[in-house]
């Protein structure tokens, strides 16, 4: 007993630090850029190295969150329950689930920590006195301590517990690695155990991890590969955004925003035949793009909006498809996750990419309302009179919020600040505006909401630095060339180059999350692209409009588990909701894809 | 496995690629060289981790890379030091050879290194003296904090940006002034918008081909000393073309409208006091004071 507490003394210790280091480190990210601006726009000296910090910051915040999510169960998987859950009995698939997922962390751990051994012999600094070494510790650091978590969730019982360690210390012994080796078809099998797995509710990023571990194995590359890659993307100039938006995402979600935007648009859209259902989609793509489609808009808005629509005589069907739907549709607006993550795989500007995305994204706005209209015409709903005198009352009242959009197009197109300076921008307007001009935000719950934001990045970053493996895997074996040359014989033209890319997209859609999709897909498409004369910035739309398709592709589409999560529905339920304005979706994304001009007319 | 920023279609990948099949020919068919351009396996830092890692085993790199594994590359990065291509060959000469101990010390055969290029500034308006230079935002890379506060200490405004938000940064103004190789200038296109170049060199980017050191002992002895002549041999054939470029490229984005202005020599007198004045923040802090002392020495005139 004495030695139980003594652990628990310790875990409790260590849930307390991670906390603690998580608000710290989102302080000092927001903190930072900030100071970085206004000591620019003063011509001061600012804090040396601001930029390399806050981009290591989210390395840490990245694998503090996966640290997080794992304690919580909360890492991105297939299915909905979660695998660990101290089980009191061993369920032979899950077995396999759980022990994949300690594999794959021990694999991780060792790999990050045969990396830093090779920094600390070759030390350099990534800011006054601070060896890169000393800030790429946390990845082995993390891999470890989640391995440690799983391991201690697994199971109830030690003795059903050890099975994980026996199977792992079989693995670390050569000998029988290589005689399994030369006598098995060893991929293959390793291939079909780590679907197995998934589909028994390991989190993504262990498939992604554990496919890129088995091919370097089989490869004889050393597997600190994968940490190196997941290091390099992170660490990117322009990846602190991610963690930014999200956090201002979850500022706003966590306010009475929702509420007060819920009343602007409907003075401002009601008068619309069919009018609810529009105010919707232009609150959704509103909230979303806000968001950074993080896929909080479902969670933060569909309490709210169902009940409306429902109370006004929409079917609950239409109802719950249009909120679904409705929550992926500003993902081609700044501060859009995706367009982010995009720019930074493809090395594009992530400006251009949102420059070029406002036409697109407006056309799907519209093309959805459209539909809503003929919806709800069908429907038979009354619309009511417009009062601009209501209208200008609330628009006064939510001023501050409804300044937010412009604040982020100013900070994206003004020339005044670069993109992780509007994020962090962004994030101390909306704490301002939240904690002391509404005073919806308590300050004492704000270090709760910080760490679900972590939680939730660290479950985005971590699929991220994963997948990067993966693809560092296919660049390391020449895949994309091989693609290249397959597609120069087999593709007669450009069209039917898009229209093989719009096909293909839709079933990646289906298999893969968006993040991982983009990681891993668009360095094999985007040497075709070229090939081809798409215009890197009109592929980058292409993609990520299609990829937002995929949101609501079944079985993996975020949109669609946060829907049936928020709703209380089963699954069918949602994919028949949602069907109807997918179709829509597929014929925006039609247009997108073979009238470039849509795309590129503003960035001549 | 070599990994190059170069992408496909240039003429340094193509430089490489004859090099491949050159050593083919001469190993018989023992060591085969795989490229990996473009950048695809990561930017300079990312290719000697990797080399390190053992995932890959040779690069083609700038001397951006080079001074990640021996700072004393950094003798390339003293800016207008260089006046011509005499200047860099008197350092070249002179420090090769404790430039190929340092990296076989790092685990790293160099085969050949020679100049790539000169980096002039490209700005969005006239840009003559360092005066106007201080009234606009200069792009310094993000991934190296040093040269930003270089900048900012001696009173420019740095604004540290990702190599692939220059051309949006140009656009809308975040940035109005990069220094940068002409040959970059075209290929990004930043010359559309940045049209105005100073004709003043105001530094050199060298490059050379590494490769790690347990990779190269594998290699039977007996082929190396041909390797390198081949690898030499072929750089040397393609170092005359390397200036051809500069030129082409600048006659091409004359004619799209770029605009090249001469300094007056009170104007070159000025650039390099505002260099003297960054002396105590480079000598010692990005460059070893030896190499510095050493570099101004050898390039004066
Ligand atoms: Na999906
Ligand atoms: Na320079």
């Amino acid at each position: 007993m004495g030695e139980n507490s003594k652990i628990s003394h310790v875990i409790n210790r260590l849930k307390w630090g991670e906390d603690t280091l998580a608000v710290v480190i989102f302080a000092a990210m927001t903190l930072l850029p900030v100071i970085e601006t206004t000591t620019r726009l003063f011509s001061t000296n600012g804090i040396p190295a601001s930029q390399v910090l806050v981009q290591h910051f989210t390395l840490w915040i990245g694998f503090l969150g996966a640290i997080l999510a794992t304690r919580q169960n909360k890492l991105l998987a297939l299915t909905r329950d979660p695998l660990f859950d101290e089980a009191e009995k061993p369920h032979l698939g899950k077995w396999i689930a759980k022990v994949t997922t300690f594999l794959v962390l021990v694999a991780l751990t060792w790999g990050s920590w045969e990396l830093l051994k090779i920094e600390m012999k070759y030390p350099i600094d990534i800011a006054p006195n601070i060896p890169r070494w000393v800030a790429q510790l946390i990845m082995p650091v993390g891999f470890g301590l989640m391995a440690i978590q799983v391991y201690v969730k697994s199971y109830k019982k030690h003795i059903h517990r050890i099975s994980l360690i026996v199977v792992g210390l079989l693995f670390s012994l050569s000998a029988i690695t290589d005689a399994i080796f030369d006598v098995l078809p060893v991929i293959w099998i390793g291939v079909f155990i780590i679907l197995f797995a998934l589909l028994n509710g390991a989190p993504i990023f262990v498939g992604l991890g554990g496919a890129a571990i088995l091919f370097f194995w089989a490869d004889y590359t050393p597997i600190s590969a994968i940490p190196t890659e997941t290091y390099r993307i992170v660490v990117s100039p322009t990846l602190p955004t991610i963690p930014l938006f999200t956090l201002a995402g979850y500022l706003l979600a966590e306010s009475k925003a929702s509420e007060r935007l819920v009343k602007v648009f409907k003075e401002l859209f009601g008068w619309i035949p069919g009018g609810t259902p529009v105010v919707i989609v232009i609150l959704c793509g509103f909230f979303t793009a806000l968001t950074g489609g993080s896929g909080v808009t479902i969670l933060a808005l569909g309490g709210i909006l169902l009940p409306l629509l429902i109370k006004e005589g929409y079917s609950r069907s239409f109802s719950i498809g249009l909120i679904t739907v409705s929550g992926s549709l500003g993902l081609l607006f700044p501060p859009s996750l995706p367009a982010i993550i995009y720019g930074v795989t493809a090395g594009v500007s992530v400006k251009s990419i949102f420059n070029a995305g406002l036409i697109p994204g407006i056309l799907l706005l519209v093309m959805m309302s459209i539909w809503a209209i003929i919806q709800g015409k069908k429907e038979k709903i009354p619309s009511k009179p417009f009062n601009i005198k209501k209208a200008f009352q609330v628009c006064l009242e939510t001023k501050w919020e409804l300044a937010i959009p412009f604040l982020i197009l100013f900070g994206v197109f003004g020339g005044f600040t670069t993109l992780v300076e509007t994020a962090a921008l962004t994030v101390s307007y909306i704490f301002f505006v939240e904690v002391y001009v509404y005073n919806d935000i308590d300050l004492k719950t704000l270090p709760r909401i910080i760490i679900d934001c972590a939680t939730l990045i660290g479950g985005v970053l971590i699929i991220l630095g994963v997948a990067m493996g993966l693809t560092s895997y296919l660049i390391d074996a020449q895949i994309p060339i091989l693609i290249l040359s397959w597609a120069k014989g087999a593709l007669a033209s450009k069209y039917s180059f898009l229209l093989m890319l719009n096909i293909f997209l839709l079933l990646v859609g289906c298999l893969m999350d968006i993040f991982s999709a983009i990681i891993v897909i668009v360095p094999l498409i985007a040497p075709l692209g070229v090939y081809f004369g798409v215009d890197p910035v009109h592929l980058a739309i292409i993609f990520i409009a299609n990829l937002e398709l995929g949101f609501l592709t079944p079985p993996v589409g975020m949109n669609l588990f946060l829907a049936a999560y928020r709703f209380d529905e089963d699954m069918p339920k949602i994919y028949q909701a949602t069907l109807p304005f997918f179709l829509v979706r597929l014929l925006a994304v039609g247009l997108i894809t073979y009238i470039p001009v849509l795309t590129l007319g503003l960035l001549r | 496995k070599l990994a190059t920023l170069a992408p496909e279609g240039t003429d340094w990948h193509g430089m490489l690629v004859e090099m491949g099949q050159e050593w083919k020919k001469a190993t018989n068919g023992k060591v085969e060289l795989r490229l990996y351009p473009g950048g695809v396996i990561g930017d300079e830092r990312d290719m000697v981790r990797k080399m390190r890692i053992g995932q890959i085993h040779a690069a083609g790199m700038t001397t951006e890379g080079l001074s990640e594994i021996v700072p004393d590359f950094t003798a390339f990065y003293v800016p207008l030091a260089y006046e011509d291509s005499l200047d860099v060959n008197r350092v070249l000469d002179y420090m090769l050879p404790q430039f190929e101990q340092k990296l076989e010390d790092g685990g790293f055969k160099l085969l050949y290194l020679s100049d790539l290029g000169w980096a002039y500034w490209f700005s969005t308006t006239k840009l003559t003296s360092p005066i106007e230079l201080k009234e606009k935002r200069l792009f310094t890379w993000a991934g190296d904090f040093k040269w930003a506060e270089i900048y900012k200490k001696a009173g420019y405004n740095p604004v540290t940006l990702a190599s692939t938000d220059i051309l949006s940064g140009l656009q809308t103004g975040l940035i109005d002034a990069i220094p940068t190789m002409p040959i970059y200038a075209l290929a990004q296109q930043s010359f559309g918008i940045a049209n105005h170049m100073l004709d003043l060199k105001w530094g050199v980017l060298l490059a050379g081909i590494i490769i790690d050191k347990r990779t190269w002992n594998k290699i039977p002895s007996k082929y190396h000393e041909e390797l390198v002549k081949i690898a030499q041999e072929i750089s040397r054939k393609h170092q005359a073309t390397n200036l051809l470029a500069e030129t082409q490229s600048i006659d091409a984005m004359k004619q799209y409208g770029l605009q090249i202005h001469t300094p007056t020599e009170r104007e070159v007198e000025l650039w390099k006091s505002e260099v003297k004045n960054m002396e105590n923040n480079l000598r010692g802090n990005v460059i070893p004071k030896d190499v510095y002392d050493k570099v101004i020495e050898l390039t004066k005139d």
